[in-house]
């Protein structure tokens, strides 16, 4: 069900959604605020990709879509004028469909943490060969808070690439899809 | 529409890039010169873009704001999409500000140190990494030079560079596993380089308000001269790392002082972090990860062992497990 959803808000960025099935999402979205903030979500990155984001993202830009959303669904607006709506926040017709397609390849290929890389070519101190490396539990832990502390600190200690390890620190939403 | 799909399925990687290779000099040291070039770059240039960062079945939005002066460097890393995480980093502290748990972290910021930091003798890194000089390709229609260190064996990650041939950005960064599987992926899509930045833009768009603000304990002045003798000791590394700092300090909070080694084979780091624990103390015990970052936890007796590192998984949980009381 979710999945059918979030489909159709990638066809919905991507312009490419039937009159029909709008209407039905719109109404959603005026009901569900995780569905609209994942449109949001769907919606700038979108714009990263055709990069067609302003100079400055401010923290009401969510909001501000999210707003006007609840006004539209408030009055059960058509179809057609939701298009309309969206087209100038969108400043294009972008494809979320594409940052879905790329989202899904990639997890397929990440999905196998400890598919055991070809063994060492390289020279390896001997007893690190003897190291209990196995497998790990699919299931981890959930991180301590204290944690952030350390990879914040570890980052200013590693062969430094500037803000790149930073990058991790900020784009890591670590319960975004726990919360729906 | 199709050139965004085909970026996108670039950047997922199911459309392997098979670049030009250049008809010019791939040996070792036509890579370095590049990285150092890239390296030089990133530190002098005012930059201001916006780029995705993927990574396992996520994309996120970002955007990065560079400047550079006499006065040193500022920069500030926004997150664009899901929760508004920023960072600011000068030369002297780096503030991490997440809304999401409504908490400040102020650090200390450590010297820049090229990347990747080379040594000026290569051999010693070869037994553990191969550089190389793969040639030419395009990201977003700007020529890029692509430079790849792969690793020699699965105790490391690799990384590829894709480098602006004109002014030595940074275009696109992806880190991969020993089989060239790309774990994470940095693309910029959209970037302005030599602007003057405007000192609005390197502001934080939050001002920590009400939050939960933690400054860690700097370190000391230079630590690496007079290193903290550890009462602990690591067993087991993957050759090549070795100390290269040791010290003790508050690094989290309401935490005692935790003793804090680092290792490094020249491009890769791990932090070991010993740290006695309170009584309302939660033990972290296992494997976790912030991305290609991954950390390792396991308790012993009243001690909290933390192993951190852009390393795979299998080398922080030995390193974790080999720790134990001189």
């Amino acid at each position: 069900m979710k999945e059918k959803l979030h489909e159709q808000l990638s066809a919905l960025v991507d312009d490419e959604l039937v009159a029909a099935e709008q209407a039905l999402l719109v109404r959603q979205l005026g009901t569900d605020p995780a569905l609209r903030e994942r449109l949001a979500r769907y919606q700038i990155i979108s714009d990263a990709l055709q990069n067609h984001l302003p100079p400055r993202v401010d923290a009401g830009f969510h909001k501000s879509i999210q707003a006007a959303l609840q006004e539209e669904s408030a009055v059960h607006v058509e179809a057609p004028r939701f298009a309309g709506l969206f087209k100038p926040v969108a400043g294009l017709a972008v494809a979320a469909s594409v940052a879905v397609v790329a989202v899904l390849s990639l997890q397929s290929i990440r999905n196998e943490p400890s598919s055991a890389p070809a063994m060492a070519s390289a020279p390896v101190a001997q007893d690190y060969l003897r190291a209990d490396i196995r497998p790990l539990p699919v299931s981890s832990p959930q991180a301590p808070q204290s944690l952030d502390a350390y990879l914040v600190n570890h980052n200013e200690y590693a062969v430094n690439r500037g803000m790149l390890p930073y990058v991790r620190l900020v784009g890591h939403e670590m319960n975004v899809d726990a919360k729906e | 529409m199709k050139w965004l799909l085909l970026a996108s399925l670039v950047l997922a990687g199911l459309v392997p890039l098979q670049p030009a290779f250049a008809t010019g000099d791939s040996s070792p040291d036509s890579a370095r010169q590049w990285l150092d070039s890239m390296s030089v770059a990133l530190q002098t240039l005012n930059y201001d873009g916006t780029f995705v960062y993927l990574h396992g079945g996520k994309l996120e939005a970002m955007r990065i704001v560079h400047q550079a002066s006499p006065g040193g460097e500022k920069e500030r890393l926004i997150a664009l999409t899901g929760s508004a995480r920023e960072v600011l980093r000068d030369d002297k502290v780096v503030t991490c500000i997440m809304p999401d748990n409504k908490s400040v972290m102020v650090g200390q910021s450590r010297p820049r140190q090229p990347f990747p930091d080379v040594p000026e003798d290569l051999d010693s890194l070869s037994p553990y990494y191969q550089l190389r000089d793969v040639g030419e390709d395009r990201v977003a229609g700007v020529m890029a030079r692509v430079i790849a260190i792969a690793p020699r064996d699965k105790y490391r990650y690799g990384y590829r560079f894709w480098i602006d041939t004109t002014n030595f950005m940074l275009l696109k960064f992806e880190l991969n596993d020993v089989d060239g599987t790309a774990i994470e992926q940095v693309m910029f899509t959209g970037l302005k380089v030599g602007d003057r930045i405007p000192a609005a833009s390197l502001e934080p768009s939050l001002t920590g308000e009400g939050y939960n603000w933690f400054r860690q304990e700097s370190g000391g002045e230079n630590p690496a001269v007079n290193p903290v003798q550890s009462t602990w000791t690591v067993a087991l590394l993957p050759a090549g790392f070795k100390m290269t700092d040791s010290q003790r300090r508050r690094v989290r909070q309401g935490g005692e002082h935790a003793e804090h080694m680092v290792f490094t084979d020249g491009l890769a780091t791990v932090s070991v972090y010993v740290e006695k624990m309170m009584a309302n103390d939660t033990e972290f015990t296992g494997l976790s990860n912030m991305g290609a970052m991954n950390a390792y936890g396991t308790v012993l007796g009243d001690y909290q062992v933390t192993v951190v590192g852009e390393v795979p998984a299998a080398t922080v949980q030995s390193v974790a497990r080999s720790v134990s009381k001189r």
